[in-house]
């Protein structure tokens, strides 16, 4: 479970973000829609420990984070960019997690197999990332955090550079593995779609503030998410065109 | 370019570029090569047996060059990988690199005379830890330079994922940066040797005439007008860049598909 109390944070005299309150259930998703720089990234980075915020909490499974370094908060953060070490295989990518806690060998391998047949990547599994399509290096990214069993696993437009078919294979794939290994999610986006495919919950953010809705009938309706326009369009198209 | 003209000028240059690799050994096992002989006269393996034997000052320059040459491409480079990373991470990133460039756009003989005085005060001119002080004053900069290129903000967030996965800082280095930076770090050690080991301006006059380089050594052998001897030195002055450029094609261009 993470919690989020009161957050802020500032560069200068502009506020990213402000008096940010949220809470993510035990392997729940929240989704936050938001445009570039309204704060997303910032965000996800001050959860994972990269930056420190000005004021406020971040709890993780209940304990507060003040303090605790990056490596020890068990908050993957992945990027839009899969950053697969290179000199690693897919295989002792998704091991890195594990390998680092110094984990017997025979577990890792158990695991890592395990991962790997459920990413279907078993016959990529001594392949070099350089030999792997977008799509592929994105799922041995995503195996990489999850094996890991994080307290949060913290996306940050995780799916932004792939294509729509591969886009929604990786969408159906991450709902997949974060049910079975009921891993809690903050993922941030700002595709409207996703953020309600993907999020148990939704969000939206603006000017560094967070928006929260009861319904994602009440996330599509509010203007500010762009919902009720895009339906609108599609609406008047199909009965233009159709 | 003439087909015929381009194969005339492609074997030129291959000749040119082969030539002293051959010639410069060769010239090495004749010792008795006198004005006005168009040719040298003895062939025999003299000088190389005193060379093994220990006998001559070539033997003493040459280890000498190689300790000079080998600690300065490991501290600079060590040096260099840490202080780039400061560098290209920290909010002075353009003044790093204008400070990092400055001993390197200075001519070496200008630099060394700059430096000589400060090293005359601290007592290190003529010693062989104020010549590689004095390469390090240049090896480092070149370094720094060299390594800004690699930590790029991909490396950053390489580190920071990393982290975020469990890895502390030192896990993050050795088994993430180094593995990383492995033929970088392959590469700026053989540059920065070449540096040290080819060094003429800075070594002679920071070395006050009592470090004798082989570099320094091949000079003097020319200017005594002693061929066979001056061959030897260049012929070993040619071995070590020669096998570093072997190695570096062998195992960390073809790795990388280069």
């Amino acid at each position: 479970m993470m919690e989020v109390r009161n957050l802020a944070k500032s560069y200068g005299q502009q506020p990213i973000l402000r008096n940010i309150n949220l809470i993510v259930e035990q392997g729940k998703t929240l989704a936050v829609l938001g445009r570039s720089g309204c704060g997303k990234t910032t965000l996800l980075r001050i959860v994972a420990g990269l930056i420190s915020p000005d004021n406020g909490k971040v709890l993780l499974d209940g304990k507060d984070m003040e303090g605790v370094p990056t490596h020890l908060r068990n908050a993957v953060y992945m990027n839009q960019e899969p950053l697969l070490f290179p000199h690693l295989t897919v295989r002792q990518n998704i091991a890195f997690g594990l390998k680092i806690r110094s984990i017997s060998v025979q577990q890792i391998q158990k695991e890592v197999s395990t991962m790997l047949e459920q990413l279907g990547l078993q016959d990529h599994a001594d392949k070099w990332p350089d030999q792997l399509s977008g799509g592929q290096r994105q799922r041995v990214s995503f195996g990489r955090a999850i094996i890991t069993q994080p307290s949060v696993l913290l996306l940050d437009e995780p799916f932004g550079n792939l294509d729509t078919d591969t886009r929604q294979q990786m969408q159906e794939l991450f709902l997949q593995l974060t049910r079975t290994y009921q891993t809690t999610s903050l993922l941030v986006t700002h595709d409207l779609k996703e953020a309600i495919l993907v999020g148990n919950e939704t969000a939206y953010m603006e000017e560094g503030e967070l928006y929260f809705y009861d319904s994602p009938a009440a996330f599509l309706a509010d203007p500010r998410t762009g919902g009720a326009s895009e339906l609108a369009f599609w609406k008047q198209y199909m009965n233009n065109n159709i | 370019m003439p087909r015929k003209n381009f194969h005339i000028v492609l074997v030129a240059s291959v000749v040119i570029a082969v030539f002293p690799f051959v010639w410069l050994p060769l010239m090495s096992f004749f010792s008795d090569w006198n004005y006005p002989n168009i040719l040298p006269g003895v062939l025999d393996v003299q000088q190389w047996k005193l060379f093994f034997s220990g006998q001559q000052d070539v033997r003493h320059s040459f280890l000498l060059s190689l300790a000079i040459a080998t600690t300065t491409a490991t501290l600079s480079t060590a040096v260099g990988f840490g202080l780039a990373r400061t560098v290209s991470f920290g909010s002075r990133r353009k003044q790093g690199i204008f400070w990092s460039l400055l001993p390197v756009t200075i001519s070496p003989v200008l630099f060394a005379t700059i430096l000589a005085f400060y090293f005359n005060v601290a007592g290190i001119s003529g010693t062989v830890g104020g010549v590689m002080i004095a390469q390090l004053l240049i090896a480092i900069p070149f370094s720094i330079i060299y390594f800004t290129a690699f930590w790029t903000p991909r490396v950053m967030h390489m580190e920071q994922l990393a982290a975020t996965l469990g890895s502390t800082p030192y896990q993050t280095f050795t088994q993430v940066v180094l593995p990383y930076a492995r033929p970088f770090l392959l590469v700026c050690f053989f540059q920065t040797f070449i540096i040290s080991w080819f060094e003429y301006g800075l070594t002679s006059v920071i070395g006050a005439g009592q470090v004798q380089t082989l570099t320094l050594k091949v000079y003097l052998y020319v200017q005594e007008a002693s061929p066979s001897l001056a061959a030897l030195a260049a012929t070993l002055l040619i071995l070590p860049p020669a096998l570093l450029l072997w190695f570096n094609r062998q195992y960390v261009f073809k790795p990388l598909g280069v």
